[in-house]
């Protein structure tokens, strides 16, 4: 049975550039928070390798930090972290802005890579022909996220949101939204 | 070994003009993320997307006072 519009989700607080005035967000999607675990171990990694640089290099009999100032030393390490800082804000960043936004007329998927180039593309939710979920592997059973397929008959055939979170529930409003734009 | 460590006499100064070179790149690099999260701010907006400008304004900043501490190191 199609949801009626009060039964509908909608998100406060969030709006995107080409959003018509009475058009409401239903859900923003992006990955799951877990699937930044690796680049988030990779930092650890990379944080404390100056504590342990310039100890190793004195073990080995390499005496490269007593031939340095402590100045330019602490401007090697704050360089480090620096450089690790834009490393991990840019991996933050496309994580958190390549996002597909379900409002109540429409799907919209927007794309960002590297610092220069963007894609947004969109369907009305009348073209959405079919979605369909999958949920495999043991991060994602045991976090609930997966991937989401949804097939259109607009100019572009298929949209896929990746690994995002409680995909059965969002696959239940895709479905509904779409069968009462069916009606 | 003690050659190694005659040839690193030298470095302090190389260290400090590679590193005075990187910088002026990297506060490009830096400039052009500040720009890309400001579109970014413009493309979607939610309650935390301030958060990214200001750390973008802070890593812009940083690169600007790495170069001053080079300069004055």
């Amino acid at each position: 049975m199609p949801p009626k519009d009060k039964d509908l989700p909608t998100l406060t607080g969030i709006s995107f550039q080409s959003q018509e005035a009475e058009e409401k967000v239903v859900f923003l999607l992006r990955p799951h928070w877990i699937t930044n675990l690796s680049w988030w171990l990779l930092l650890v990694v990379g944080a404390v390798i100056p504590l342990f640089l310039f100890k190793f290099l004195s073990f080995i009999n390499l005496d490269l930090p007593g031939s340095l100032s402590i100045n330019l030393r602490l401007i090697l390490v704050f360089w480090w972290y620096l450089f690790l800082l834009a490393w991990a804000f840019e991996r933050l960043v496309g994580w958190y802005f390549n996002v597909v936004i379900i409002t109540d007329h429409r799907l919209v998927d927007i794309d960002f890579w590297g610092y220069t180039s963007r894609r947004v593309s969109e369907t009305p939710l009348a073209k959405i022909q079919d979605a369909t979920y999958k949920v495999t592997g043991f991060l994602p059973s045991l976090f609930n996220y997966g991937d989401i397929n949804i097939q259109t008959a607009a100019e572009i055939p298929e949209f896929e949101c990746r690994q995002v979170p409680n995909p059965e529930r969002v696959h239940d409003v895709i479905t509904d939204l779409m069968e009462k734009k069916h009606e | 070994m003690s050659n190694l460590n005659q040839a690193f006499a030298y470095w302090p100064l190389a260290i400090k003009v590679a590193l005075l070179v990187g910088s002026g790149v990297y506060l490009v690099f830096a400039l052009m993320i500040f720009r890309h999260v400001a579109v970014l701010g413009d493309v979607l907006t939610t309650p935390k997307t301030v958060w990214f400008r200001r750390i973008a304004l802070g890593h812009l900043l940083a690169s600007i006072l790495l170069i001053f501490l080079i300069l004055g190191g």
